[in-house]
Order: C-alpha cells, then structure tokens, then sequence
C-alpha cells in the first residue's frame, strides 16, 4: 500500500515538475526529436524512377536524394561536382574524362564503378528507352570504361551544356542489378535511402549511413503529397509539415509572412506555365484559332486572380531570368475584337466547344475558370474537367486525349520540347526542328542565344500555346530549419544541406 | 398540441394550428426564401456569374454588388442564387430517386411479404450500413466528378429511405378496417395499394422527402467542397466554401455567406418537415416521440 501511494505520489511529482519545465525547454528546442523533416509536395510521383518518367514530382523526391548523376545542379543553378570529382574536356570538345570518386556504393551495398557508369547512360538512349529526356543522351557516340573510377564519354559533335545535362535527375546513375525495380524500389548513391511509400500519403526516406561524401545533417525525410489548398494552409500552421518548398496557397503567404514560427521564401523557377492546345484536334489545328486564343486571355489577370501577383507574365515558353530571354508577351496583347476577328476568318465567328482538363495544382484549377471566363467572351464555351494527376499523365500527356490543359513545364531549358514528334502538344513544324538542331549543334554562346531567340519567336508566331506566366516560387518552412533551396533551377528537393538550427 | 381526432369540422382548426405551429412557419419562411432566390436565379441574378473580372475582387458591400464580390469579381449576391438553385435542384431529383425507386419497391415488400420482402429489406439494410456521405464521395470517386453523378450518388441513399417508410406505413394500415373490405370487394393487391395505401402514407412520404431535401442539400454542399460535386463555372455553396476557405484571414465574408446560406436552408427544410409532421399526422409524431 505505503509504496503503491509512495508511487503515486511521485509521479505526481514528476508530472508536475515536466508542467513547470515545460515553457523553460519549449524555446531553445528546435526540430523534432528524431531529427527529421517532413515535406509538403503537391503532386504525387507516379514512380520513384527519374530515368522513366516525366513528371517533376519524381525528381522532387529522388533528386540528390535518393539518386545522384555525375554531376549536379546546385541552388544557383550552377553545374557541381556529383558522383564525378573532377572532368577534362577535350579541346575540340567533342571527349569528356570523368574521374569517380570512390568507393561509392549503391543503398543495396553493391559498389558503384565506372561500369554502372556505363551501363545507365547506355541504358537511357538506346532505342527502346522509356527516357523522358532522350534528347540529352542524343549526341553521345559511345560511353568507355577506361578505369574503374575514370569514364570516357566521345560525342558526336560538341554540345554546348553538356555537364549540365548529366546533372539533369534523368542522368543520374543506377545500378544493373536495381535499375528495372527502381519505381516501386529505389536504390542509387545517394545520402538518403528509400524507406517505404505509403501510395496517396507520403514517401519516407531516410539517413544513408554509409554514404560516400559528407554525411547530411538529418535522420529521415518524408514527402507528404498534400494537393488541396485548404489542407496544405493547415498542415503547415498545425506543424505537421516543416516545409512546403512550392506553397499551393499563394494568398495565405501574408500570415505566414507575419508569423514568427515561419520563414517564407519567393524565388523563381523554370516553370513555364502554359494553356497547352492540342495543335490536332479540330479547330485548334487552325492557327488563326490558336492566335484568337491567345489574343483574348488576359495573363495579368490570371496572375492576379489564380496566384495572387506571384509570376511573371512570359510571351513564349522560356524563362525570363535567362540571358537568351526574348520579350513577345506583347504579341498577343489583349484585344477581344482582334480575337473574334481571327475567329471568323478561320471559320469560326460563332466560337465552337471544347474541353479544359484541369490537372490538381492551383495555377490550373484556379486559372481554367478565369480562362474559361475569357474564352467564352469570344464564343468558345469550354467544358472544365478536373482530373487527377497520374490521369492527367496518362490522358492527356500520354493519350494526348484533350483540347485545352494547363500545365507549368517546370524543367530547364525545355524549349527542345517543340521539336519533339509525338509530345502531347502536337506541334509538328520543320522549321523548329531544324533550328533545334542547328542548336544542338552550336557550342558558341552567341551563336546559341540567336537560335534560342528564333525558335521562342517562331513557336510564338505559330501560337503553338498560350504563354501564360512564369511561375513563382512560394515557399513556406519553419524559421528553423535551414538549407533549402530558395530558387528552383531543377525540379528538386535537395534535403542534402537541410538542418536544424 | 392538438389531438388528431376525426373531427369533420376541421378546416378553420387546421389554418389555426398551421398559425400557432412555430416550426412549420419559420421553416416554412427559411424554406421559401432559399426557393425563391433559387427560382428566381433562372430567370434574373443581379450580375452573371461567368463573366469573371479579377479587377474587380473582393470588392466590399455596395449599392451595385450588395454582398461585394469574391476573389474573381463575382457577385457574391447572384453566386448565391445560383447556389440556392443547383442545392435545391440537386437535392430535389435526388429525392425524386428515392421516392420513384424507395415507394415502390417498400410497397411491394409490404404487399407480397416473404422471401421478396426479406430480399428487398436486407438490401435496404445493405445501403443504410453504408454511411451515405461516405459513399457518395466513393461513387463520385468512381464516376468522376460532376452534378449529375452527385445527383445519382445522393439518390441512390434516398432509395432505402423510401423504401422502409412506405413499407412500414403500409404494414401498419394493412389490418386497417377499409382495406380488408376493400380486400372483400374484390380489389387486386394493385388497386388496394394504389387507390388505398398509397394516398394514406402520403403524408407520410411528404414528411420524410422535406428531410430528405435538406439532407440532400447539405450532401450537395459537402461533395461540392470536396470537389466532387458541382463543377465551375456552375456556382455551388459547398465549392464557394471550399474557395474561401484560405482567404478567411482577409476575406472572412466569402465563407459566411455560403455557410449561412446552407444553414437557413438546412435549417428551414428540417423545420417544414417537423411541423409538417405535427400537422399531417399528429399521432405519427406521438409515436415517434
């Protein structure tokens, strides 16, 4: 009895004593116990597999992550040392030394040589890759192992970014015996290992203690898929998330902006927000149609009204922090009559109908009603469709099953896209593949500006799509957390610097 | 209250009770009002809706925008209106479906007994396990977002509804004094239960549609916010909610207003069907209660 009371009592004790301490502890901690960080995403990836997908999402949790390239993007952009220490350039640019750093091994334990090396950048463009980004391998002649830590690559002619396109997520480095279970399993170099995907939920991740560089700072990650506004304001004001690095509620900004707890954060990306028109189907073939269009959305409004000020409004698919940037967003300057005029001159006054499918992020959802709005000022009714995201991937990106999407091209220097055959827009023109070529042939920076500037003024000649804004970056996270990336040169949540203060 | 007893003389005792009955006349106003504003949306709003002008937004209360406008420069007055239309019309054809499917197959059951009314129950009880909103939100899921799937989604948890008060009205009427004497004069199982059960459980089925209605209204709103309900440019309470909800630190008014709408209309609806309850069947209710 007397211990049981004794018991008793001190627990009362212990308990009253934690009360007391608890205000004095709460200030100087900082960041979970477990030394972990939870981030929002609004898309979910389809797969964990950058070397088999093109959604932005995949790289957003695997990039510098899990998987690493033989280079990398830092948060500046610039072209960083990955899973390669040091490179020679030939003279004539045209072979490439890589020296490996060693000994590196993949997460199943497997080391990572020269031959893995090899064995991925052979693998992403051979004929029957599922490479997103084929184009970035196009011009490689062959790949030799000539060391077990040294890699000769020989192109077929000089390409002016090369090493930035090895540090794409789409060149990272997988192993033969992981490469083909990478999208439910994941295993590269990198300084966080897959732990498991809850599908809908979140992807965890976590410390990588044998990893071969610096180690990183945190215990385990994990990316909560949160696509609603609502839910995402609520997440990060109730704490349940650390980070939102691409915020989907630009209008609550101002009260995270006021609160202490928060630090938000506005760069920019390379997110080319786009009405995409499928230059196929029907009247959207006629590019009269697709002027009218383009002559009578007002992109300042949507700016204003779907992302509350946060974007720039851009004139062609390139992103206007960039040197070769060329100004058309007057081109289509907003003229209703002029829009109507073009209309029946394709054969249309009375406007026709059609389909918006509207992927989850805000930009489309929000922006589809405007757009809707200002369409039908010009006769066409648009039918919205929301959809989710692997449908969107499938119907619209895959099936090319739609009229109108809206979609934010998020990767760098993506202007190749317009020369691609079959990609969902449906543009086939001579003229840019031609260009596209010469561009990829060109190494002179001077040279390639020139190019870059006529193939943004032919593809906004022909109205391939409606340039909408160049997204902006919102992003929220706790005011004591530290290391993320401000700007997004590539898709990514590189967690590689994230700490604790 | 009043008891219901048979007395021939009960005209003027009726509008009296109508008068004194509290609930009947406040949902009766709440009602009508959302029913107006919905009927009157065809044809009249004080500005379109789906002409969007982002200068504009969030406009406060004035003499041409009477609520202001919300964060596309929309009247928030005449998105209300066409709220109150898609609601009513939503939850209105949804009860259509309960009543066309329900009634019948409840009367059937009650007419043929045995192993097809042991069948059409259990399956009742199948749909009722269910928790309805839950399920909408699946079908929905299902079939994709839009009206008309809301409209069926909901319907199809009207169907049980109907279904066992019909049975259960005409179960208790079936050893009633007329239909055994109707039964005696010849009458099929058909006529008895056209000419002689159905327009006794009408009041009944009246009672249990006005709550339906605003079961129905309040589904409409919750699949609506959930985004799987009513689709832009189409104006919803439950989207206008949903929309709101990250701006209610500077533009709190955009989430009253459709909460309150759905309230009175919530509110009003249940109230009609209480005091619609008391004044049909005063006995119902006693043995309800």
């Amino acid at each position: 009895m007397s211990s049981l009371r004794f018991r008793a009592a001190l627990g009362g004790a212990l308990f009253a004593s934690a009360l007391t301490l608890l205000p004095a502890v709460m200030p100087a901690y900082a960041g979970p116990a477990d030394n972990s960080v939870s981030v929002g995403m609004v898309l979910e990836p389809p797969h964990l597999d950058p070397t088999a997908g093109a959604a932005a999402a995949i790289d957003e949790v695997t990039y510098s992550n899990i998987f690493e390239g033989l280079t990398k993007v830092g948060p500046d952009g610039a072209v960083l040392p990955g899973l390669a220490k040091a490179w020679t350039v030939s003279e004539d640019g045209l072979t490439y030394t890589f020296t490996l750093n060693s000994p590196v091994k993949f997460h199943d334990g497997t080391p990572m040589t020269a031959e893995d090396v090899k064995f991925s950048l052979d693998r992403a463009r051979t004929e029957d890759s599922v490479n997103a980004q084929k184009p970035l391998f196009a011009d490689i002649e062959s790949v030799d192992v000539t060391a077990p830590d040294t890699v000769v690559i020989k192109m077929k002619k000089p390409v002016g970014n090369f090493l930035f396109n090895l540090a794409q997520g789409d060149a990272i480095i997988v192993s033969a015996k992981s490469a083909d279970n990478n999208k439910s399993m994941p295993i590269g170099t990198g300084p966080f290992k897959f732990d498991k995907w809850i599908q809908g939920q979140e992807v965890r991740l976590v410390k990588n203690p044998d990893y071969w560089g610096e180690p990183v700072a945190l215990n385990s990650a994990s990316f909560k898929m949160i696509s609603d506004p609502n839910a995402a304001f609520a997440a990060m004001m109730s704490g349940d998330l650390d980070a939102f690095p691409n915020f989907p509620a630009p209008e609550t900004l101002v009260q995270f902006e006021m609160d202490p707890r928060f630090k938000v954060s506005i760069g920019s990306t390379e997110g080319e927000t786009i009405l995409a028109m499928n230059n196929k189907a029907g009247p959207l073939a006629d590019v009269r149609v697709r002027r009218a269009i383009s002559h009578a959305i007002d992109k300042q409004a949507i700016i204003d009204g779907a992302m509350f000020g946060q974007g720039t409004v851009i004139g062609t698919h390139f992103a206007p922090h960039h040197p070769a940037y060329v100004d058309l967003k007057d081109t289509y300057a907003l003229d209703i009559e002029k829009a109507k005029a073009l209309l029946a001159e394709a054969g249309y006054p009375e406007g026709f109908t059609a389909t918006l499918k509207l992927p989850p992020p805000q930009y489309a959802r929000r922006g589809g009603e405007l757009i809707a709005s200002d369409l039908k000022k010009i006769g066409i009714n648009l039918e919205i469709i929301p959809v989710e995201w692997a449908q969107w991937l499938s119907e619209a990106f895959r099936e090319k099953n739609y009229d109108f999407t809206i979609v934010s091209h998020v990767e760098p220097m993506d202007i190749g896209i317009y020369a691609r055959d079959g990609y969902y827009f449906n543009y086939d023109s001579p003229e840019v593949k031609a260009m596209i070529n010469k561009l990829n042939a060109t190494v002179d920076t001077e040279a390639r500006y020139a190019l870059l500037g006529d193939i943004q003024r032919k593809i906004t000649e022909d109205a391939v799509n409606v340039y909408l804004f160049q997204l902006g970056k919102s992003g929220v996270w706790k005011a004591d957390l530290e290391g993320l990336w401000e700007n997004t040169p590539v898709p990514a949540n590189d967690l590689t610097k994230v700490h604790w203060k | 209250m009043s008891q219901g007893n048979s007395s021939l003389s009960m005209r003027p005792r009726r509008l009296a009770r109508v008068l004194a009955s509290k609930s009947f006349m406040v949902g009766a106003v709440m009602a009508s009002l959302i029913v107006i504003a919905g009927v009157v949306s065809f044809f009249w709003t004080p500005h379109a809706i789906d002409a969007l002008n982002v200068s504009k937004r969030l406009l406060p209360p004035s003499s041409t925008y009477l609520l202001g406008t919300d964060q596309y420069g929309r009247d928030i007055l005449s998105m209300l209106m066409i709220g109150a239309r898609t609601s009513i019309i939503v939850a209105l054809i949804a009860v259509g479906i309960g009543i066309v499917i329900g009634v019948p197959l409840g009367l059937l059951a009650a007419t043929k007994r045995g192993l097809l009314e042991e069948g059409v129950m259990r399956l009742n009880d199948l749909i009722f396990a269910f928790p309805a909103i839950l399920s909408a939100v699946l079908i929905t899921a299902l079939l994709g977002p839009g009206i008309m799937n809301a409209v069926i989604a909901i319907g199809i948890f009207n169907i049980p509804v109907f279904a066992r008060v019909a049975r259960g009205g005409a179960l208790a009427l079936s050893s009633r004094d007329f239909l055994l004497a109707a039964r005696v004069a010849g009458k099929g199982s058909l006529r008895i239960t056209l000419e002689h059960v159905l327009p006794n459980i009408a009041s009944l089925l009246i009672v249990q549609a006005t709550i339906q209605l605003s079961l129905g209204i309040l589904a409409e709103a919750g699949l609506s916010y959930l985004g799987l309900g009513t689709q832009p440019p189409l104006a919803s309470w439950g989207r206008m909610l949903n929309e709101a909800q990250t701006m209610v630190a500077f533009a709190p008014q955009l989430a009253l207003y459709p909460g309150l709408a759905i309230v009175v209309s919530v509110l009003g609806f249940n109230l009609l069907g209480d005091g619609l309850r008391d004044l049909l069947d005063p006995k119902l209710r006693r043995r309800i209660a």
